[in-house]
């Protein structure tokens, strides 16, 4: 077996359906340790079972974690950096669509939260973790959906007045692709490298959470698509792969 | 310097993306809100 990540420690987030999980499975299959992160105890387990019969790699282990809520984001680091003192690789990738306006129960608009600063907080607090490694490398899971907002909203990010779930969701990608540039600026001179990806269409649960319009064009646009072919799921995982420079 | 990725190769991304005021105050807005400054020295 080909095992170019044996040794490595990767990290992914929302890692039990889509991108995540499909990205965990990958680099398990390139031999690094994987520690996958979702928020359901029995997915997580699942997602865990299923990497490890697919691959014979049996350094998976997946941690529970809502990253919408910065205590179980600040845990989850704790937990790793307990564990691991060098860390390889951070994906980060949990996110989601909210239909309508909710918030999280630090009171934080809920796209905000989860599809931004969980990565901003997850990332700086794994940094040192991150520097303590030969060549490390954080991808930012964005979307080409970040072109369809022309600024972050500064004066209301959280959207108080105004929400629309698409609005909030693209400027949420917008984000991502700006905390990736000042990342990789703040980075300069380190061995730890930032980059931002679109991921392009897969099999995901994303979507799943919302009714309405979304929610069901998804489901369907998930049984069309079935399984990401294997050229596919290969785009997940080239930013993580030895081969690649960024 | 930092890159975005669409099928293996780095692209543009949007103009407002490299809105470097914008990609900066972001930075502060996020620390502000996780109050990352008290828990870690940045």
């Amino acid at each position: 077996m080909d095992t170019p990540l044996a040794g490595k420690t990767c990290i992914v987030t929302g890692a039990t359906n889509g991108i995540g999980e499909v990205t965990a499975q990958a680099l398990a299959q390139m031999g690094a340790t994987v520690i996958g992160v979702g928020r359901s105890p029995a997915r997580c387990a699942d997602s865990a079972a299923r990497i490890k019969a697919a691959t014979g790699n049996a350094q998976v282990e997946y941690v529970v974690a809502d990253l919408s809520v910065q205590g179980q984001v600040r845990r989850l680091a704790d937990e790793i950096k307990a564990r691991h003192s060098r860390i390889d690789v951070l994906v980060n990738n949990a996110g989601m669509y909210f239909s309508t306006r909710q918030t999280s129960p630090d009171g934080i608009e809920m796209t905000w939260a989860l599809n931004l600063l969980n990565y901003f907080l997850l990332t700086n607090l794994l940094l040192d973790a991150l520097k303590a490694a030969p060549a490390a490398r954080v991808v930012s899971v964005s979307s080409g959906a970040h072109e369809g907002a022309k600024q972050i909203n500064f004066a209301d990010p959280e959207f108080k007045t105004g929400y629309s779930g698409w609005t909030a969701y693209n400027q949420s990608k917008l984000a991502n692709v700006q905390f990736t540039y000042e990342l990789a600026r703040r980075l300069a001179g380190t061995r730890v490298t930032a980059n931002a990806l679109h991921p392009g269409f897969v099999a995901t649960g994303f979507g799943h959470n919302n009714g309405g319009l979304m929610g069901v064009g998804m489901k369907i646009a998930q049984r069309v698509g079935a399984r990401p072919p294997k050229g596919r799921r290969r785009a997940f995982t080239w930013p993580v792969h030895p081969k690649w420079k960024a | 310097m930092g890159k975005y990725f669409t099928d293996k190769r780095a692209v543009q991304s949007s103009p407002a993306s490299y809105d470097t005021d914008a990609v900066v105050r972001l930075w502060a807005e996020s620390e502000q809100q996780t109050a990352l400054a008290q828990h870690v020295a940045a």
